[in-house]
């Protein structure tokens, strides 16, 4: 069995709840991409051109990796969570899928990126309204892409609904955003 | 009497310099070196009392300086060379050096195929190779500084060195998407144009409400922005310049990921948010999202 994760377990917290996603089979080549997405998340590189091209049409095995990735980060990690939200996103292709986004976008809010569950001190940087509640805003950014193009898309009004229901100021305007009849981009 | 007077006279210019040694601008005599000012034989004066500090943060939101502050330090820090570069400080560690140069490389690779008005006023066109020249004609030295606390990322502090960028632990010990990072430096860089007041912030409204109607609050100590200096009232400041670059970034940027054009997106309509004047925000709609 492959090494699973190539960031130092001191990156991973206790594990969530997981639902039950007992049905999906993982195969031993599904390691395969969740290794090379790590070694991206540990180069800090948005702009690496293979986040576009070498994570498509993920196999239903990899996407299960890929969220109990998810589920097993700090969430503090919000930029690492969040690509992975931006990856899963891009390949939405049943139940599995959907439900996760409304999980994200759901989320309670993270109070600092010192630790999620205590409000930090002294005054905030720059854009940490955003940053903050990013893994949500990217659920959200994906459904809005799928609503482009079908603006009925029942699956992708779910996750919208469930980012208006949020207690994250940011997502709860988001969502707003989006729901209107004509959303700007 | 020569003698005596020259290497006096000498010693006075020697303070007018703002000496970076690297770079062999510092004048010792030697002949070459940068243009000075005439010489006049008259007796110093006094030097000006020096301020008493840097300006007191109230800590709501994040580090900024006042107007006073900032034309104090341009009258002490007047007699400077046009930034032709940057250098670290020793102390910076090595983890956030390699951080900020991935980062800024990031941003000199940029490529792009357009340009709103605001953007090509500010930057010129979307590319890589003018944002570099535009960070490098302004920053002259990278050290490490606590920023006034809390969860900053970067600050300068006029009081200090108008051209000089300060970087925080934050820089790296924080999860932030790479685009954030790059907002903090150009937004930080903005405020070391001396001939601009450094580009102050302005005092945000009270009450400060959001377009819902919510009232506008620090994220971190739920203080209200009202009154605080952290709003801009131009399109041309730190939020409206990082704003304005960010937003062209998500529209033009060619070679960029799309989670990148994804998250420069994010973070301008965030910014956005800090623009208080009702004339600044219509041509920045106007610029950035018709």
């Amino acid at each position: 069995m492959p090494t699973l994760f190539v960031t130092p377990l001191s990156t991973i917290g206790p594990a969530a709840n997981i639902p039950d996603e007992g049905q999906i089979g993982i195969r031993g080549s599904d390691y395969d991409r969740l290794t090379k997405l790590e070694v991206i998340l540990e180069s800090k590189n948005d702009n690496d051109p293979k986040l576009d091209s070498d994570f498509n049409d993920l196999t239903p095995g990899e996407k299960k990796l890929f969220r109990r990735r998810y589920r097993a980060l700090r969430p503090e990690l919000v930029n690492e969570r969040g690509t992975i939200v931006y990856l899963l996103g891009k390949n939405i292709k049943d139940d599995a899928d959907w439900s996760f986004l409304r999980e994200v976008a759901a989320e309670p809010p993270c109070l600092s990126l010192a630790d999620c569950s205590q409000r930090g001190t002294g005054p905030s940087g720059l854009g940490d309204e955003v940053t903050l509640a990013y893994p949500s805003l990217v659920a959200l950014k994906q459904a809005q892409k799928i609503l482009e193009k079908e603006p009925g898309s029942f699956p992708a009004r779910g996750v919208v609904a469930a980012g208006l229901n949020s207690k994250t100021p940011a997502v709860e305007r988001l969502a707003a955003k989006i729901a209107q009849p004509s959303s700007a981009k | 009497m020569t003698r005596i007077v020259l290497p006096c006279l000498l010693a006075l210019f020697a303070f007018a310099v703002n000496a970076r040694a690297d770079e062999g601008a510092f004048f010792d005599g030697a002949g070459g070196g940068p243009e000075m000012p005439a010489l006049k034989f008259e007796a110093a004066k006094a030097a000006p009392a020096p301020q008493a500090g840097p300006t007191k943060q109230s800590g709501a939101d994040l580090y900024y300086f006042t107007p006073a502050e900032a034309k104090e330090a341009a009258k002490r820090f007047k007699f400077r060379p046009k930034s032709v570069g940057w250098v670290f400080d020793d102390n910076v560690p090595q983890n956030i050096k390699d951080q900020m140069l991935n980062d800024l490389a990031f941003m000199a690779g940029i490529q792009g195929n357009g340009a709103t008005p605001l953007h090509s006023e500010i930057f010129g066109k979307v590319d890589g190779a003018g944002y570099k020249n535009w960070f490098e004609s302004r920053v002259t030295g990278i050290g490490m500084n606590s920023c006034g606390g809390g969860k900053a990322v970067a600050c300068v502090i006029p009081f200090m060195d108008p051209s000089k960028m300060w970087l925080t632990q934050n820089f790296v010990k924080f999860s932030h998407p790479q685009v954030s990072r790059m907002m903090v430096v150009y937004h930080e860089a903005r405020h070391t144009e001396s001939q601009n007041g450094n580009w102050g912030h302005a005092t945000c409204p009270t009450p400060f409400l959001d377009k819902d109607g919510n009232e506008m609050k620090s994220i971190w100590t739920g203080a209200t922005l009202a009154g605080e200096p952290a709003c801009d009232e131009t399109p041309m400041g730190s939020y409206g310049s990082s704003t304005i670059l960010l937003k062209n970034i998500s529209k033009f940027c060619t070679n960029c990921t799309d989670k990148v054009k994804m998250d420069a997106g994010l973070y301008a309509d965030d910014q956005f948010g800090r623009i208080i004047d009702e004339g600044a925000k219509q041509q920045m709609i106007n610029d950035l999202y018709k």
